[in-house]
């Protein structure tokens, strides 16, 4: 540990006579000042008033302390070296609280002494860290206070400013703090987690202490060398000269090398456009906006490109003055001409397939712009999706050649929560709440994981804006952008409730009032679900993935309704797909029809993509197409399938229960010759494999097969009780119930029993024998409201 | 607050000079920079806003295309020499007020007694 050492050095007294003073006093002295200089000297002269003489004096006196103010005492940074011995805090402590602390000071009076400061407020604001929470645990011992501040200098080296600042100080003493460690781990979070909240302090820090000069955007001669645009300013949008006039900053997108590659490609001589190739959400649009900062900014940027405007084409007002005013080629050859004459313009085409025909195809000005580009000297930056480069690739590979390509890769962990550290600052403005350093972490965890219409950052960012409108308590928590997932994608997010709880706990109870026996397969889908809301799994796959094989009418269907209905809310939650409809290859485009919610209609995926947390019921599976089949394997592997829009849609919060009466006949041959289900099972399976109705891959993704077996007739008069309950549920209205007796209930069971059928067609019988002599004696009035009906056998055989 | 007061002085006369200069360097290059002058001057004879006339292979329409270059260029060449001539304008003006704060700052302190004397002069 290095020593700590203090003086009342020059440094110290500066600071803590200028904390005596406001920001801006200075520049209010130097005004009065000069009024006085001016007014005494006018006065003296012309006047010739002698005291006013007195005025001249007192102004020198002003401005000579306002510059002292403005350019010593105020600019009194901290000098950091590494290597140094001892650690002298009259030189390393920041500027702003350099004459409160010292080095007699025990941690807890360091604390006291800082507490004001913003960048300590900062940092007890984004981690909602009450300051008593922190002091209470400090030491009141001075030797206490070496350890604080060794961390803080080597905290210090790490951050941009290079300061023990009050930030850098309150996070030291946070991780010299065992009892901090403990707060640290029942919030989730580890030293990383807070130096990056430092970082986010110190950026901004940064910032406030060197601002961006702007001043300059070429001069008023920028642009007396290039020529005039009077078609491209009706039909684009001149980004550079929007940023000059609203001062606008792009330095949050943080993608320093893509955009130094963009600068070596637009200033390479031949082929100088770029073909910015990313998903949607990537970056691409604001990148383009950051180039033409820079450009228009002028530093750091070569001759040729230096004060270049980037103007952007709108498609929408092309195709909206095609054929009122002039040929899409006159106004497309209008453009160019411009921008070629102009020689300081950079066209660009976001969303380019709209240009190129090779997309939706608005305007194709892809036969104008072909030679154009071969033979005059515009440079062109056009953004893609990877799927629509590609096509134009295949579709006009000459086109596609003139273009060099630059991917743009979705930003990482790191670069997003940087960027939605500088967006948050612009949103707590909007809304007054504050932005915690958990609530970016949760922003960028759940987008990552429940979001799959866009990349990152764009998906971040929508659910950060989107958390802004669920505050608590003037913070925006991680529970805010839980709710917020929650409202975009009807998933369940934040933790179980109590409730939930108990009922995630009882799961199997509750499905066996609607379900009878079947216990494995009930108790698969119950963990599968308590792991999902466990959060133990892995979330790159569906939450449970099952093969029921059984014959018809044993519960594979009914057990996903009843986790419909009893888990869910109802059995409007389960997305079911009959199999058997798609039977042909050409049925693969009907599966993953558009499920973009902008389109009309339904499709399969649009509801998944509506209410990802649901089960998806794949009945009769050994029916569908082979191609469909494939589909399968991706949705159960990766949890996702695309559909022909391009549009990811994630089945990782879904339960997927896919069902097959497959060798149905060998189940119940084995049951009826007395073997358990366990003793065949694995055989079965293999027979099945070999006979090729199921190929192994397929078995091997799910992450359970379950084999029903028939009901006896035990269970069947189980089932039965159950049906007649249900018909009692719909008697309630009437104010009417019934009961049968135990002859009339056997009776039902008789006539229903059927082992190739199962329990459906008891439901058969009960409606025909049941519900038709109830709805008679309701008709002949010998059944009346608040009355009891019990059927015996003899009222039943009669029917 | 003596020791301050001397510790002004020290900066006064040392490193607060020094700042002098550096601030006059920033202010005329911030002067040569909104006027743009080192762009007008490379560009001096180029056309007004790149106005130019196509020639065309008759004689005529040549003499015509070369008067209307020369007319273009006439225009840019008159309108970048004001501009450049008023950043000379304000360059010298900056530089003589600086010139003047250069020559009082060190005689500031006797001008504050010079100006408290002026009342009795």
């Amino acid at each position: 540990m290095k020593p700590i050492t203090y003086s009342n050095s020059t440094r110290v007294r500066k600071a803590r006579f200028v904390s005596y003073f406001q920001d801006g006093f200075a520049k209010v002295i130097i005004i009065i000042a000069w009024i006085l200089i001016v007014a005494g000297v006018c006065a003296y002269l012309f006047a010739n008033i002698k005291p006013a003489s007195l005025f001249v004096g007192v102004g020198i006196v002003g401005l000579m302390f306002g510059f002292w103010l403005k350019w010593d005492l105020s600019d009194n940074p901290a000098t950091y070296n590494k290597d140094i011995s001892e650690i002298a805090l009259d030189s390393l402590v920041s500027n702003d609280i350099v004459f409160l602390i010292n080095d007699k000071q025990s941690p807890r009076q360091i604390l006291s002494a800082i507490l004001d400061s913003w960048q300590a407020l900062f940092i007890f604001k984004r981690y909602q860290l009450v300051p008593a929470q922190l002091t209470t645990t400090l030491s009141d011992e001075l030797v206490a206070s070496q350890a604080v501040w060794n961390r803080a200098f080597l905290i210090a080296g790490q951050t941009p400013v290079k300061e023990i600042s009050a930030g850098v100080l309150v996070v030291a003493m946070i991780l010299e703090n065992p009892k901090m460690a403990e707060w640290l781990g029942s919030h989730g979070m580890d030293i990383q987690d807070i130096i990056g909240g430092l970082m986010w302090e110190e950026s901004l820090w940064q910032r406030v202490l060197k601002p961006k000069d702007r001043s300059q955007y070429g001069g008023i001669g920028r642009d007396w060398s290039a020529g005039f645009t009077p078609v491209l300013d009706q039909y684009g949008q001149n980004i550079s000269l929007a940023i000059v006039e609203g001062n606008l900053d792009f330095s949050s997108v943080k993608r320093g090398h893509v955009l130094e590659q963009m600068l070596v490609n637009l200033n390479k001589q031949g082929r100088s456009n770029l073909a910015m190739v990313g998903e949607v959400g990537v970056g691409k649009t604001a990148l383009v906006y950051s180039l033409a900062e820079k450009l228009i900014d002028g530093k750091g940027v070569l001759g040729n490109l230096k004060y270049r405007q980037v103007v952007q084409i709108d498609s929408g007002m092309l195709s909206a003055a095609i054929g009122q005013q002039a040929s899409l080629e006159a106004i497309f050859n209008g453009i160019l001409n411009d921008a070629s004459r102009a020689g300081n313009i950079i066209l660009y085409f976001d969303e380019a397939q709209l240009f190129f025909g090779s997309g939706s195809g608005e305007v194709d000005v892809a036969s104008i712009l072909l030679p154009a580009l071969q033979s005059s000297n515009i440079s062109l930056i056009a953004s893609f999706t990877l799927d629509d480069w590609h096509k134009l690739n295949t579709v006009n590979p000459s086109l596609a050649s003139l273009f060099v390509r630059v991917d743009i890769e979705p930003s990482d962990r790191d670069q997003t929560i940087s960027i939605l550290q500088d967006i948050s600052i612009n949103l707590e403005k909007k809304t007054n709440a504050i932005v915690t350093f958990k609530a970016l972490q949760a922003t960028y965890d759940l987008s990552e994981r429940y979001l799959h219409n866009k990349a990152m950052p764009a998906k971040a960012i929508d659910l950060l804006s989107d958390s802004m409108n669920y505050p608590i308590e003037h913070y925006i928590t991680e529970e805010s952008v839980a709710k917020a997932t929650e409202m975009i994608t009807n998933t369940k997010v934040n933790q179980a409730s109590a409730e939930e709880k108990v009922q995630l706990m009882n799961l199997e109870g509750l499905i066996h009032k609607r379900m009878i026996n079947q216990s494995r397969a009930v108790q698969v889908v119950s963990d599968a679900l308590r792991r999902s809301r466990a959060g133990v799994r892995n979330t790159n796959r569906p939450v449970g993935s099952f093969l029921f094989l059984g014959p018809t009418g044993v519960g594979k269907t009914e057990l996903a309704k009843s986790l419909a209905a009893t888990y869910f809310e109802n059995e409007n939650s389960m997305n079911r797909l009959d199999m058997s409809e798609y039977q042909s290859n050409g049925d693969v485009a009907r599966l993953l029809a558009s499920a973009s919610k902008e389109d009309v209609g339904s499709s399969f995926l649009q509801k998944i993509n509506q209410n990802p947390f649901s089960i998806v019921l794949l009945d009769e599976i050994e029916k569908a197409h082979p191609d469909i089949l494939n589909l399968l394997l991706q949705m159960l592997d990766e949890g996702i399938l695309t559909d022909t829009a391009g549009h990811k849609v994630s089945f990782k919060e879904a339960i997927i229960i896919c069902t097959s009466n497959a060798g149905a006949n060998e189940i119940r041959a084995q049951i009826t010759a007395g073997k358990n289900l366990e003793d065949f099972e694995d055989e079965f399976i293999n027979r099945l494999i070999d006979q090729n109705i199921f190929r192994a891959e397929l078995i091997n993704r799910f992450d359970e097969l379950v084999l029903f077996r028939p009901l006896t007739k035990e269970e069947l008069l189980q089932v039965a009780n159950l049906i007649i309950g249900s018909v009692n549920e719909e008697l309630q209205g009437k104010k009417v119930s019934i009961t049968l007796t135990p002859a009339a209930l056997a009776h039902l069971v008789e006539l229903g029993y059927d082992p190739r059928l199962g329990a459906r067609p008891m439901r058969r019988v009960i409606s025909r024998l049941v519900e038709n002599v109830v709805a008679k004696r309701l008709l002949s009035g010998e059944l009346k409201p608040g009355s009891q009906l019990t059927l015996d056998i003899n009222d039943l055989q009669g029917v | 607050m003596l020791m301050l007061f001397f510790e002004f002085i020290t900066w006064w006369y040392g490193r607060g000079f020094t700042e002098l200069f550096i601030k006059v360097g920033f202010y005329i290059k911030t002067i040569w920079r909104k006027f743009s002058v080192t762009a007008l001057i490379r560009t001096m004879f180029d056309p007004w806003r790149r106005i130019t006339t196509d020639t065309n292979k008759s004689l005529q329409g040549m003499g015509r295309a070369m008067v209307d270059n020369m007319v273009s260029r006439l225009v840019g060449f008159v309108v970048r020499l004001l501009t450049i001539l008023s950043a000379v304008v304000c360059v010298v003006f900056i530089g003589v007020v600086s010139l003047i704060f250069i020559i009082c700052w060190p005689l500031a302190p006797i001008l504050v007694i010079l100006s408290v004397a002026g009342i009795f002069l």
